[in-house]
């Protein structure tokens, strides 16, 4: 989602919070002037002029500050470097307290029937005029944090929305995807089966369509249970071994437990495409390819083996390996591993440890 | 016209001698799935055309070639396009993008046809070797190489207007030329001996040939005792 930072200041302080504290801090400011004026005053007859002079400063108090409000928010004030903020303030606060205590100076005498000699008197403005500096002092004081408290909430949100973006297009763009020169080969030899075997043509045409709509299906950043993996596995190696014929040997170890854990869609693909193209193709005589899968106490190991030898064992990794390594960084951070080695009797292991505890999914 | 498939895939074979059954005038001879067998069957059933796969496990199909003393008329098949490009450079008779498209292949044929027709006037068809460097493929009349040169590693052959670098030992290239057409001149020149314009001598009974193209090679003494022998002086 776009957020630009003009809009987001703009926005800021959100309505309701605003106005909640509006009222409630101006009630509590006209409450406490009331007892303020009745202690002076000590007249239970004048309650009535009292309680209409603080309700009168409370809502010259709201105005007031709701003037700043605009000022602040709509003049773009709150954008300002904060050396001219806080002069454009200091003058703000200074003159709005200066109006406010002559507004309250008049309502006043204004009440209470006073020549205007006795409203002005200067004792009287000086703790009117300061006691409503501390009230704006402490109002713009708490506008700023919240407002920044806000900003800072919303800039974390946006940046880990942003966060979720990019890994979900990093995770579309590693996903396991079908190599369209495998497509491209089971055509051709689709095309000799439909006239040398057009039942097994047929079958072939299932399996392929099967396969595709697993690569297709699943969201690439959920996971699957390893017992679909399996499944759209066994299609892809028997489309395979169309091409391989009895150059390609398959067998299976897939623990019972494990036919259920939840795995990256397309990642033992991946590992099995790797020791098609890299072992069995290169090698005249072709070979095996295992499938394996266990349980450990903390961890989920997938292990594909093929026939063959690591030319250079450290780095080894393809355009394939490489992306499944990035998904399983995206997926997991730091705690699954691939890794490619040399396994005993001239095989090849890529074994891939996927932890089962709940997964840190990037959502 | 005596055809040889050379596919490590079978379906593949299959289908081109399914589509080869529609020219009455080819006989599929033999088949082979990987390159040591295809030389073998080359060299035993002579075939006059080749349909090679060029990406196979082990020797590739460009390997093959390299391998052999006389290299037959060929015709590419694959799958990837980028061997295409290099296939034709080649200077192949053609070549062939699986899947194969019969009106493709019928002018593939063609051209089979007519080159079996020229071969036929002459006694024997002369022999072809096939070279490459690291980009470019040249299949060559043997008789055409004028000048081997040993430069370490490599060899660098001297034909028409090119002399690539070849990753082969002087050695190497030796055994698949004809002994009656080149001469060992020394341990790092092999040279045509039709190619020789003048003979002059050394001291010591030593011998420099000046070829056609104007290049002098000294000869070994060893070996210019031979080539006195062989041309009579």
């Amino acid at each position: 989602m776009e957020v630009n930072p003009i809009q987001l200041a703009a926005s800021l302080p959100r309505g309701s919070l605003y106005w909640r504290c509006q009222v409630f801090g101006w009630s509590a400011f006209s409450a406490f002037e009331f007892a303020f004026v009745m202690a002076f005053w000590g007249d239970q007859a004048r309650i009535v002029f009292a309680a209409a002079f603080t309700g009168l400063v409370g809502l010259e108090g709201v105005a007031g500050t709701h003037l700043f409000h605009l000022l602040l928010r709509d003049r773009g004030w709150v954008r300002l470097p904060p050396k001219i903020l806080a002069v454009r303030l200091a003058a703000g606060i200074f003159s709005l307290a200066a109006l406010f205590s002559l507004l309250a100076l008049f309502t006043r005498g204004f009440l209470a029937h006073a020549p205007l000699r006795q409203i002005l008197k200067p004792m009287d403005f000086f703790v009117v005029f300061a006691i409503r500096m501390v009230i704006l002092v402490i109002w713009t004081a708490l506008y700023v944090a919240i407002h920044e408290l806000q900003l800072r909430r919303h800039t974390e949100r946006r940046a880990l929305r942003l966060e979720v973006v990019v890994q979900e297009a990093q995770l579309r763009g590693l996903r396991g995807q079908l190599n369209p020169h495998f497509f491209f080969n089971c055509l051709n030899n689709l095309r000799e089966l439909i006239a040398e075997d057009p039942r097994r043509a047929q079958k072939m045409v299932t399996q392929l369509g099967g396969l595709l709509r697993y690569s297709l299906r699943a969201d690439q950043s959920e996971l699957v249970p390893l017992a679909d993996e399996i499944r759209a596995l066994e299609d892809y190696l028997a489309l395979e071994s169309i091409r391989f014929e009895e150059r390609l040997q398959v067998h299976w170890d897939i623990a019972k437990d494990a036919q259920s854990i939840r795995v990256p869609p397309m990642l033992l693909q991946t590992l099995v495409e790797n020791g098609l193209k890299h072992g069995i193709a290169r090698r005249p005589q072709g070979g095996e390819i295992a499938i394996a899968a266990r349980l450990t106490e903390a961890n989920v190991e997938l292990e594909v083996l093929n026939s063959g030898e690591l030319r250079e064992p450290a780095s080894g990794a393809g355009i394939g390996l490489r992306n499944a390594r990035e998904r399983l960084g995206l997926l997991y951070g730091d705690r699954a591993t691939l890794v490619l080695q040399n396994g005993n009797q001239g095989r090849v292991s890529a074994r891939v440890t996927l932890p089962l505890a709940p997964f840190e999914v990037a959502r | 016209m005596k055809a040889l498939l050379v596919d490590d895939e079978r379906l593949a074979r299959a289908g081109l001698r399914r589509l080869l059954e529609e020219h009455a005038d080819v006989v599929v001879v033999g088949e082979a799935q990987n390159g040591e067998d295809a030389a073998q069957k080359i060299r035993r059933l002579q075939p006059d055309v080749v349909f090679l796969d060029i990406e196979m496990p082990g020797q590739d199909g460009l390997e093959l070639l390299e391998d052999l003393e006389d290299v037959p008329p060929v015709v590419f098949t694959t799958a990837y396009q980028e061997y295409a490009v290099r296939a034709f450079e080649v200077s192949a008779l053609d070549y062939l993008v699986k899947p194969i498209v019969p009106e493709r292949l019928s002018a593939a044929l063609d051209k089979v046809r007519k080159l079996t027709s020229e071969s036929q006037a002459m006694p024997r068809r002369p022999r072809h070797v096939f070279l490459r460097d690291g980009k470019h493929c040249w299949i060559v009349l043997m008789h055409e190489i004028r000048l081997l040169e040993s430069v370490g590693n490599y060899t660098r052959v001297h034909f028409a207007n090119n002399s690539p670098l070849i990753y082969k030992s002087l050695n190497t290239l030796e055994s698949r030329l004809d002994p009656n057409l080149f001469f060992r001149a020394s341990r790092s020149h092999i040279i045509n001996l039709q190619e020789i314009k003048s003979v002059e001598p050394e001291a010591e009974g030593g011998l420099t040939v000046v070829l056609a193209s104007g290049v002098k090679v000294m000869i070994s003494r060893r070996q210019s005792r031979t080539l006195r022998n062989r041309l009579s002086l």
